[in-house]
């Protein structure tokens, strides 16, 4: 399990959520973001917005099955990305 | 009438009444679901295409970054959970596809439609977008050809769409008004790109307008007038005219020399506090970054970022600058900022606290990673480095001993870096101002910040809302402060730039130019006016002038003198 912070004043909006999504949808396995203990599916672009994260939230992401490091790692860095911009 | 401004631009044309045909959603049950899970199936493979093709033109008509709406519509088209329960109530209810799809899809809307935050209520603009598109080919509904119009018209709708949006025929379409929405709507970011003058939040102008009707709007101030008289329409023309004639002034600075009437050169520079910054900076023409503000990458994290993370970052700045000065601050931040991994203590007065380059020589570890991150940085480009907040000699010299070591641990350690790096200061503490003579010694160049330097020398909050009108760009304390600063950093054969608001403002920046500023750091938004000023002012005539401005008693005077000779 991974955490990150959102730092970007849109929040988790279309493009990086996207991308995450995106990502995620490769994975053969489950991939889950979690905010305030509420658990999404990471390969749902809908779930994901409707986490509604925001700037200043910390999410949880946890992957599951072969790889997860990997899948993990890659999810930060799209956010991390996106927060550095 | 007014409403909200979504796009600026000024838009004059007839109206024409988008209503968007309300799709009639019959509920009728079925055994066979395997059929309408099939329709559904379809659909999506039609939509699929028809968002491709959306996708497509946004990326010519507007670019990369707000086409990036229909590659989400694209998601949403093949989310699981999305899909999933619209099969399932298929099964489960045995009901028609298009049925499932509606009741699934109102759900949604109604869940983000619900959220506090603006932009999560957007995204149910989303969902009804590629509900409706779905919508009509599980029933194989033709769309209203919104692209069949005829020209010099101005489209009146309750909302539009992404996909509305996108289809507007620039030629044809003079602006848009909707009653729903508001800035961060998509139908307004598209408008901002599209160059489209828009108006959001313009409630029930369906009811004020008939199709025909000439409309005049001006989007940046989300006025518009129906049938307007002929005054008023000439006022509307008047205004439209000039706007274009600025826009096309403005773009003809580009690669122009920042150069007054009487031939001297000066530079005009931009502030960044991110990548993004950057790219804008350089679309408009800076010649440097003037303050490169690195609180940024320090933000919103568990730990303070590695030499390695922040020389990747400024060596980007670096080499995307193209050999153009780059100047770099050193941390700047203080107890009022969240950064936690810093444990700053809790002040009564942050403002005049432990902050910044106070807080960087006692954590001398923190500020040499800093360092030795620009100094590497120093190898790609022309990368300066510039310390806030100085108030001292003293001050300034340790910052320079410090920066020695650390230069020291590089050369040890064998890694590249430049020996000759500029190093200078902010002017921005009064102390510093008035011992800049000395201080000008001891740099390489001075960089003026206003916004600071006017609240420590009138001692005034600007954010106080009681005393904001002693918040003045105009007072003589802070022009004679300047004048010091430029003067004696010349006299020590220093440059002196400025990168607060004030190096913007288009009424000051002549008075700068007269007393001699060499660089002007603004937002990438000003790059151009600015430079467009300078260009239109003597710098001698302006000298003769500040030498009498100086002497005036009050920031009301001042202010009334400058307006009367630029006129």
């Amino acid at each position: 399990m991974k955490s990150v912070v959102i730092m970007d004043d849109n929040g988790l909006h279309a493009r990086p959520a996207s991308e995450v999504v995106n990502i995620a949808s490769k994975h053969n396995g489950d991939v889950y973001l979690v905010k305030d203990g509420v658990k999404c599916n990471a390969k749902s672009i809908m779930m994901v917005m409707g986490l509604g994260i925001l700037k200043g939230d910390k999410i949880d992401i946890i992957a599951e099955g072969e790889d997860k490091e990997r899948m993990e790692i890659e999810i930060v860095e799209i956010i991390n990305n996106t927060n550095n911009k | 009438m007014k409403a909200i401004g979504g796009a600026e631009g000024i838009g004059i044309g007839k109206a024409y009444i988008y209503q968007k045909s309300e799709i009639n959603i019959e509920k009728y049950k079925t055994d066979n679901f395997l059929e309408e899970i099939d329709k559904l199936k379809k659909a999506q493979e039609k939509s699929k295409k028809e968002i491709e093709i959306l996708y497509m033109k946004a990326l010519s008509d507007v670019g990369e970054e707000e086409s990036q709406i229909f590659k989400a519509h694209g998601m949403i088209l093949e989310d699981p959970e999305f899909i999933d329960r619209i099969q399932k109530k298929i099964k489960d209810e045995r009901v028609c596809a298009s049925w499932a799809l509606d009741s699934v899809s109102k759900d949604f809307i109604a869940m983000f439609e619900s959220m506090d935050n603006e932009y999560m209520k957007e995204r149910a603009t989303d969902i009804k977008d590629v509900s409706s598109n779905l919508q009509r080919n599980i029933l194989n509904i033709k769309t209203n050809d919104i692209s069949l119009m005829e020209k010099g018209v101005i489209i009146i709708a309750k909302d539009l769409s992404p996909s509305d949006t996108i289809l507007l025929d620039k030629n044809k379409v003079e602006g848009f008004i909707v009653e729903k929405g508001g800035k961060t709507s998509h139908a307004a970011i598209l408008a901002r790109s599209l160059e489209m003058p828009a108006i959001v939040g313009a409630n029930s102008i369906m009811n004020d307008i008939s199709d025909g009707d000439i409309i005049a709007m001006d989007g940046a101030e989300g006025v518009y007038v129906i049938n307007p008289s002929s005054n008023e329409l000439d006022e509307f023309l008047e205004n439209r005219e000039k706007l274009i004639e600025e826009k096309n002034r403005l773009k003809h600075m580009i690669g122009k020399k920042t150069q007054s009437l009487d031939g001297y050169n000066v530079k005009v520079e931009g502030n960044i506090g991110s990548l993004d910054d950057l790219e804008k900076v350089i679309e408009n023409d800076g010649e440097g970054i003037g303050l490169f503000r690195t609180e940024f990458l320090f933000m919103g994290r568990n730990a303070m970022p590695s030499e390695e993370e922040q020389f990747i970052v400024y060596r980007e700045v670096a080499e995307k600058m193209m050999g153009k000065p780059v100047v770099i601050r050193t941390l700047d931040v203080g107890g009022d900022k969240d950064i936690s991994y810093f444990e700053m203590p809790e002040e009564m007065n942050p403002f005049l606290g432990y902050r910044a380059i106070r807080f960087c020589l006692k954590e001398v570890e923190i500020f040499k990673v800093q360092l030795r991150a620009l100094l590497r940085a120093g190898n790609y480009g022309n990368v300066k480095i510039m310390f806030p907040m100085i108030s001292s000699m003293e001050e300034l010299l340790e910052a320079k001993d410090i920066l020695e070591e650390a230069k020291e641990e590089l050369r040890r350690a064998d890694i590249a870096f430049n020996e000759n790096i500029e190093v200078g200061i902010m002017i921005e503490i009064p102390s510093a101002a008035i011992i800049s003579d000395l201080l000008a010694k001891e740099v390489d160049f001075f960089s003026i910040g206003t916004n600071d330097l006017m609240q420590y020398t009138y001692a005034v909050d600007r954010m106080n809302d009681n005393i904001s009108s002693l918040y003045t760009s105009y007072h003589p304390a802070l022009l004679r402060l300047i004048k010091t600063v430029i003067d004696n950093g010349h006299k020590n054969g220093i440059k002196v730039a400025m990168c607060g608001q004030v190096a913007g403002e288009p009424r000051l920046i002549p008075v700068l130019l007269g007393m001699g500023l060499d660089e002007f750091s603004t937002s990438s938004s000003s790059i151009l006016r600015t430079r467009d000023v300078i260009n239109n002012n003597s710098k001698k005539d302006m000298l003769e002038f500040v030498e009498k401005l100086l002497e005036l008693p009050s920031a009301v005077e001042v202010e009334k003198a400058i307006i009367k000779i630029l006129n």
